[in-house]
């Protein structure tokens, strides 16, 4: 399958600070790459590379096959960038804006009427095309911001944390535009440091820390590659660690424990089993379904919700 | 760069507070200034005690009054005390008296008056003294004249004996065009103008701080697409503003502008040297604030020492040196001359050389220093 995007030992430095450091990474053409980390993790870095607005130090980035040092414009005509501040002229309009983006994107005329209307239908601002920008709520500003990076149909989309300060109904129509564009088979990568957001949108992730990427994958491969299912059993008669057979690790947590296994079904029987002839009291005996937070914490011993 | 120009110069008509610096503050400026000096009094007024009170000292006072220059106001001999007092406070700058016996002792001695004079306020006193002695002199003429007369000289031989060796005519060359709004309009007009620096670093720092330059940074425009782009407006903007103020001190105050096509050649120098000097800030500047600072030393600074608040002529010569290295002096200089002294294109050419020049420079400063406002940009 080709790639839309390689990164070759791409390094990138701000004075004696490392952002990027020699980074390999290949992205599908077609697929929705997530690229989750805490802040100044490097997320922001690599999405300014990718779109080439600075240059890496060393090493060689790929989009589409062309080398992106050598063919800059031409990369560029073919690519959306969606910042992670709100870029917009607050004092023009939606339309305004757009047209201006538009015409530096080379698309003109009567065209560029129809494609305007096209991305305002597709953001749900359809209605308030003419109104000033600083008359729009956040979340409709962010819908804008994304709107101008579709409007010369980009083969690959970037997307730095776009939803960050929004309310729902907006998060959920820049959702919905995710997955339409995706299925459409444009390219997306998308940052954040949502893992909620990357679950439900990216086919393929990248957990980025320090300027490294940690992990790469498909989800659930590195569900399965960095985490261990388990099960938290919750009772107040088990005051010290349980002893399961088949438990690889026993971690106190909240009221119970957590018992991580690689034979997840004899283990709820042993511990069903165990309560009813110890006639216990149990709360709770349930699967805990691991997440891309229990990768990240496993592979940096952080969680990421404290970052 | 036609993108970014249409998309600037909507912005600039946006932003209503660009129309106070633009034409409100120049505006009120030249009216103001034209009320304070247009209209000046020249007039002296001097305080004078009459302590003789004779037909002879009546009339000294009659003929003094009837100077054009000087308003004479009598005072009672019992204030003179008061009168000295004001005068040591400034309040008034000047006090003739007449002394007791000013009568009497013309036909035997030289009659005496007394001037008293604030040190502090030269041209005044010196205008009150100038009128004094000459109106002395005219009475020695007299008495020579009487003199000769007495002695058997007839009218002719006196007139003759009388007449000044030397004699002074002033031929007036002043053209009628001039006239203080002269100076104030394209004074104010040229200072205003160099406001456009600090709009325009406004509006550089804005596009940097809020990433609007890092993402233009992801699409194809050049470097000179967008200075020029960005650059043009301004030009654009600082022409218009030049140009309605002109067309209101010609309608308003009855400004002539001589050749037009000369004014309008020097208002586009003009324009395409402030934008030049503000896009070349913009581009050095770190914060806006400090750029505050630095356009108002130019402008304010650059207005003094290049005449724009008074005549160029009245500065000290030293002020008058460095004020030769302002674009300001050179713009007022080469408006000036077209208005007042109906000056060629080949009598102004220094004026065009200097705004044109320091506007490429400012040009050439921006280009070589946007790699170093993009790096602040994009990092």
């Amino acid at each position: 399958m080709t790639n839309m995007l390689e990164f070759h030992k791409v390094k990138k430095s701000y004075g004696k600070r490392i952002a990027v450091n020699q980074l390999d990474i290949s992205v599908r053409k077609g697929s929705c790459f997530g690229l989750l980390g805490p802040n100044g993790a490097g997320k922001s870095t690599m999405m300014k590379l990718i779109s080439g607005i600075i240059q890496p130090d060393s090493g060689q980035i790929k989009v589409m096959g062309l080398d992106m040092k050598e063919n800059i414009v031409k990369i560029q005509q073919k690519i959306g960038y969606v910042p992670q501040s709100i870029t917009l002229y607050e004092e023009l309009s939606a339309i305004d804006n757009l047209r201006f983006f538009g015409e530096l994107a080379g698309v003109k005329g009567k065209e560029l009427q129809d494609r305007i209307q096209d991305v305002l239908t597709k953001t749900g601002l359809s209605d308030r095309g003419k109104d000033e920008v600083r008359t729009y709520s956040g979340g409709m500003k962010r819908r804008i911001n994304i709107a101008v990076a579709l409007l010369h149909k980009p083969d690959l989309l970037i997307l730095d944390e776009p939803t960050v300060g929004i309310d729902p109904q907006s998060r959920n129509l820049i959702f919905e535009l995710i997955r339409t564009l995706h299925k459409q088979g444009m390219t997306i990568i998308y940052s954040t440091h949502y893992m909620e957001e990357v679950e439900a949108l990216c086919d393929e992730i990248a957990i980025v820390d320090n300027g490294n990427v940690i992990a790469m994958g498909e989800l659930d491969e590195l569900l399965t590659k960095h985490t261990k299912p388990s099960v938290y059993i919750e009772s107040a008669q088990i005051c010290e660690q349980p002893k399961v057979p088949t438990a690889t690790n026993v971690i106190e947590k909240g009221n119970g424990w957590v018992i991580e296994t690689e034979e997840l079904l004899p283990t709820i029987q042993y511990l069903t089993e165990i309560a009813a002839i110890q006639k216990l009291d149990v709360k709770k005996l349930e699967i805990l379904h691991p997440s891309l937070e229990d990768v990240f914490l496993k592979l940096t011993g952080v969680s990421l919700r404290d970052v | 760069m036609g993108t970014v120009l249409k998309k600037e110069l909507k912005i600039f008509l946006k932003r209503k507070g660009n129309f106070i610096w633009l034409f409100a503050m120049p505006i009120f400026f030249i009216v103001v200034m034209n009320l304070m000096f247009s209209n000046t009094d020249s007039k002296v007024t001097v305080q004078l005690i009459d302590r003789d009170q004779s037909t002879f000292s009546r009339a000294f006072i009659k003929q003094l009054d009837g100077i054009k220059e000087i308003d004479v106001k009598l005072v009672s001999s019992s204030s003179f005390d008061n009168q000295v007092n004001q005068l040591k406070k400034g309040n008034i700058s000047s006090l003739v008296v007449i002394p007791k016996g000013f009568e009497k002792q013309f036909g035997t001695s030289a009659s005496q008056v007394q001037l008293y004079r604030d040190g502090n306020v030269n041209q005044a006193a010196a205008a009150v003294d100038a009128v004094l002695n000459g109106l002395s002199d005219q009475y020695r003429e007299q008495k020579i004249k009487a003199s000769l007369l007495s002695k058997g000289q007839t009218e002719s031989e006196v007139a003759g004996t009388m007449k000044a060796p030397i004699t002074i005519t002033t031929i007036n060359e002043t053209s009628s065009k001039i006239n203080g709004i002269t100076q104030i309009v394209p004074g104010y007009m040229i200072m205003f103008s160099f406001f456009i620096i600090m709009t325009m670093v406004t509006r550089f720092t804005t596009e940097r701080d809020s990433g609007m330059v890092s993402r233009l940074q992801g699409t194809s425009i050049s470097s000179w697409q967008y200075l020029l782009g960005m650059w043009l407006p301004n030009v654009f903007m600082v022409m218009f503003q030049c140009l309605v103020l002109l067309l209101f001190g010609h309608f308003v105050y009855g400004l002539v502008f001589g050749n037009f096509l000369l004014v309008l050649f020097i208002v586009i120098s003009l324009s395409i040297c402030g934008a030049s000097i503000g896009i070349a800030v913009s581009m050095l500047i770190r914060s806006d604030q400090a750029s505050k600072g630095i356009t108002q030393l130019f402008t304010l600074g650059g207005s003094m020492l290049g005449g724009l608040w008074f005549p160029f002529d009245m500065l000290p010569s030293y002020v008058q040196a460095f004020g030769k290295m302002t674009p300001q002096y050179w713009a007022q200089h080469g408006l000036q001359e077209v208005m007042v002294h109906g000056a060629k294109i080949s009598d102004i050419w220094p004026t065009f050389a200097v705004l044109l020049s320091i506007g490429f420079v400012g040009l050439i400063i921006a280009k070589l220093s946007y790699s170093t406002f993009l790096r602040r940009a994009v990092n």
